[in-house]
């Protein structure tokens, strides 16, 4: 935290080259986040290198109480979300239709593909869940955090994460492989 | 307290519980095999999903691209530029093992990578890496550190112990996964895969410990092994691994990587004394702390405690789950480990009242929780008495240390009723006073699920009644754990809480909000009574202060 107030006050008082150090420090994070979302990878990398800019111009508001990471996921989530909302809904909800049903017994995976069958999986869950779902994993958010990246009440937060997982069970369960997260992960 | 639903514990295993709620489920653990089964798949299934949701890398351009359309904000007075180390957070992952009936935890945070040449001359254990415990750092400090060639190679992956860490309380030791090409593996490997063991035994081949903690320093990976009593001088670390490089076979390497490497503990041992303190003390609560040693290892402080109740206290205990029971909850759904839960809350102060240690806070003067706190371990006896072993970073050379008790929490019986029309509560939300705490019941739904199975009957109906509620709780009491519901004809429901509450105020009062679910209630009631049975309470008001001589 000390470290990244440092390198914001350093930009704003004129020392650009500092931004650098949070641009790199973020960068796959914010990426990894953009992929989570479903943007596809040349677009994850466009909306990646919007947000640093957005965060840039609007430094000084930024908060420094708050974490710097929060707040640039929070533009990055927004930038990803208007792409969304220019899209039509109905493909998106239409997805999760088709997942019920490509999610059958015939498909079976290999033991070895179990990261990437997780996170096939991932990318089917419905936008709410999986953006809490991957806010959470890819750099440690809190529940807190969470919630203040995505203006949600902290108890919606919980259960859309309590139901991204459900949802991941429920549908690793109806692999050939079968089981849950727990049996697929060894314990 | 009662066992935990899997909601609950995977707050916990992500830690997202704090206070008295991580204390009643941590010695819950103590206890319940079951739950901490579930404990450790939380923990697997959080490192899954970690590890699912990693993306590659963006090309190394897209710092200098992004750069290159910023202007400089406007300066006044323009600064020279100082030399900044760009820290890489790589994504950690925390194995914990549940140890004699205890759990571990090795505190982590960022990491700086030391690069392949510098290994030689520099250990990772060194002062200012954040990756591992200040305890590790200031043992790597003060030369506690051996090195030396151990490796091992098969298909094409070299398996590299680089440096280790023993004092009688833990050895930890950093390790690389090289390939032929120079490069690195991840330092992953899974320590639940049955081909893939690392232990310890004397020179006998008597096993000393398994591992017990993981976490990686890209591109190293460090192991940690905690130690009990009697540790020979000479102990060897092996490692007969199957399986590298990779997490639930993602870029695993599969292969045979057996490596003893002996260890020296004589510098360690003769490093290490113990103060033997043995002080007691029954609050009027009925718990009896003894304060039993503290020992000073180079990389840890460890303060031994034993608690119990007295029979009063335990019997005061089962009474109110004896009531609990009379309600009409089933048997089966009264676990034999749904016990009332105690803890207590502790500093230790150097002789001129600074703060050195603490666990359970709150610490003063601040909030915290915990003060350099490492680990934390915990084992039952026949007797139904604990031995806390409290492991904080090197205490130093304080003159004189006293241990101050702060509270003591315990689980008591509560007698708070609130009654409401389901239909009605979204529209006129009802509001009840409990001891100066406020709660407030908000919503109520039928939330239909069904689980798939992989064996007849494929489905499972676990729908259930979920109840929202929110309030103000008092720094003198606990989370609302343990309610039971009961329906308009009188039937009676377990109910399973989960919920989150924001730092306290200035007062202490903290808010919350919190879901119950009441499961195998499938219907919306006529009329629904929430009944809490119990609470846990904490009380402020013991007056014990030991004092812990250093004869220094």
């Amino acid at each position: 935290m000390e470290e990244e107030r440092e390198w914001v006050a350093r930009v704003l008082h004129g020392d650009k080259e500092a931004y650098a150090h949070l641009v790199n420090k973020y960068k796959n994070k914010v990426y990894a986040l953009l992929l989570g979302m479903g943007v596809a990878p040349q677009d994850a990398q466009d909306i990646t290198q919007e947000s640093f800019i957005k965060a840039y111009r609007h430094l000084a508001t930024y908060n420094q109480d708050k974490k710097f990471s929060s707040w640039l996921y929070k533009i990055a989530a927004n930038s990803c979300l208007d792409a969304w909302r220019k899209q039509r809904r109905e493909i998106l909800d239409e997805r999760e239709e088709e997942y019920i049903e490509t999610a059958s017994p015939e498909h079976a995976y290999l033991h070895k593909e179990q990261a990437q069958e997780l996170r096939k999986h991932i990318d089917h869950l419905p936008e709410k869940y999986r953006l809490v779902l991957v806010l959470r994993y890819i750099d440690d958010l809190s529940y807190k955090e969470i919630a203040e990246v995505l203006d949600l009440p902290l108890p919606t937060v919980q259960t859309h994460l309590h139901r991204a997982k459900k949802k991941l069970r429920d549908a690793l369960c109806d692999t050939d492989a079968g089981g849950n997260l727990h049996e697929m992960y060894g314990v | 307290m009662k066992c935990m639903e899997y909601e609950q514990m995977s707050r916990h295993a992500e830690s997202e519980t704090v206070g008295r709620e991580k204390m009643a489920i941590d010695t819950h653990l103590l206890d319940c095999t079951i739950c901490r089964r579930l404990y450790e798949q939380c923990i697997a299934e959080r490192e899954a999903l970690q590890d699912a949701v990693q993306a590659p890398e963006l090309p190394a351009s897209f710092t200098a691209d992004v750069m290159a359309q910023l202007e400089p904000y406007p300066d006044v007075v323009k600064r020279p530029q100082k030399e900044t180390q760009v820290r890489t957070k790589r994504k950690l992952k925390k194995w914990m093992y549940a140890a004699v009936g205890g759990f571990l935890a090795l505190s982590v945070a960022a990491s700086v990578s030391p690069s392949f040449a510098s290994y030689l001359t520099k250990s990772i254990f060194n002062r200012g890496n954040e990756m591992i415990d200040e305890g590790l750092q200031m043992a790597g400090e003060r030369g506690f550190v051996q090195q030396g060639d151990y490796h091992v190679s098969d298909n094409g992956i070299t398996l590299r112990v680089l440096d280790i860490v023993a004092d009688p309380t833990r050895i930890a030791l950093s390790y690389m996964l090289e390939k032929e090409s120079g490069d690195h593996l991840a330092p992953d490997f899974e320590p639940r895969l049955d081909g893939n063991k690392v232990y310890i035994t004397d020179t006998n081949g008597k096993k000393l410990a398994d591992i017990s903690n993981w976490t990686r320093n890209d591109p190293y990976g460090i192991i940690g092994f905690q130690l009990e009593k009697n540790i020979p001088e000479k102990v060897i670390v092996h490692f007969e691994l199957s399986r590298v490089g990779g997490f639930a076979g993602i870029g695993a390497k599969e292969g045979k990587w057996n490596l003893q490497i002996p260890v020296d503990m004589k510098k360690g041992i003769e490093a290490t004394h113990s103060v033997a303190v043995n002080q007691q003390h029954t609050t009027k609560q009925g718990v009896t702390i003894n304060v039993r040693k503290l020992l000073f290892a180079p990389s840890k402080s460890q303060l031994e405690i034993m608690t119990s109740l007295s029979e009063s206290a335990r019997e005061q205990m089962r009474k109110s789950i004896e009531q609990e029971r009379r309600l009409g909850l089933k048997t089966e759904e009264v676990g034999p480990q749904d016990e009332s839960s105690y803890g207590i809350s502790y500093r230790l102060i150097d002789e001129g009242g600074r703060v050195v240690a603490g666990k359970s806070g709150p610490v003063h003067p601040s909030r915290e929780q915990e003060k350099n706190n490492i680990d934390s371990t915990g084992s039952h006896d026949i007797l139904g008495r604990i031995t806390w072993k409290d492991s904080f970073i090197p205490l130093g050379e304080a003159k004189r240390l006293f241990f101050v008790l702060d509270s003591v929490d315990m689980e008591e019986a509560a007698d708070f009723t609130l009654e409401f029309v389901p239909d009605d509560i979204k529209a006129k939300p009802i509001t009840a006073q409990y001891q100066g705490n406020t709660i407030t019941v908000k919503g109520f739904t039928i939330n239909t699920e069904w689980d798939m199975k992989k064996a007849p009957p494929f489905f499972d109906d676990n729908t259930h009644a979920i109840v929202e509620m929110e309030g103000v709780q008092t720094n003198e009491t606990g989370t609302f754990f343990n309610w039971v519901a009961i329906d308009e004809n009188g039937k009676a429901y377990k109910v399973m809480m989960s919920g989150s509450e924001d730092d306290p105020d200035a007062s202490g009062n903290r808010k919350f909000t919190s879901t119950l679910r009441i499961y195998g209630m499938k219907h919306k009631p006529e009329r629904l009574t929430l009944k809490l049975t119990r609470v846990m309470k904490r009380h402020t008001d013991v007056n014990w202060k030991a004092d812990i001589p250093l004869n220094r």
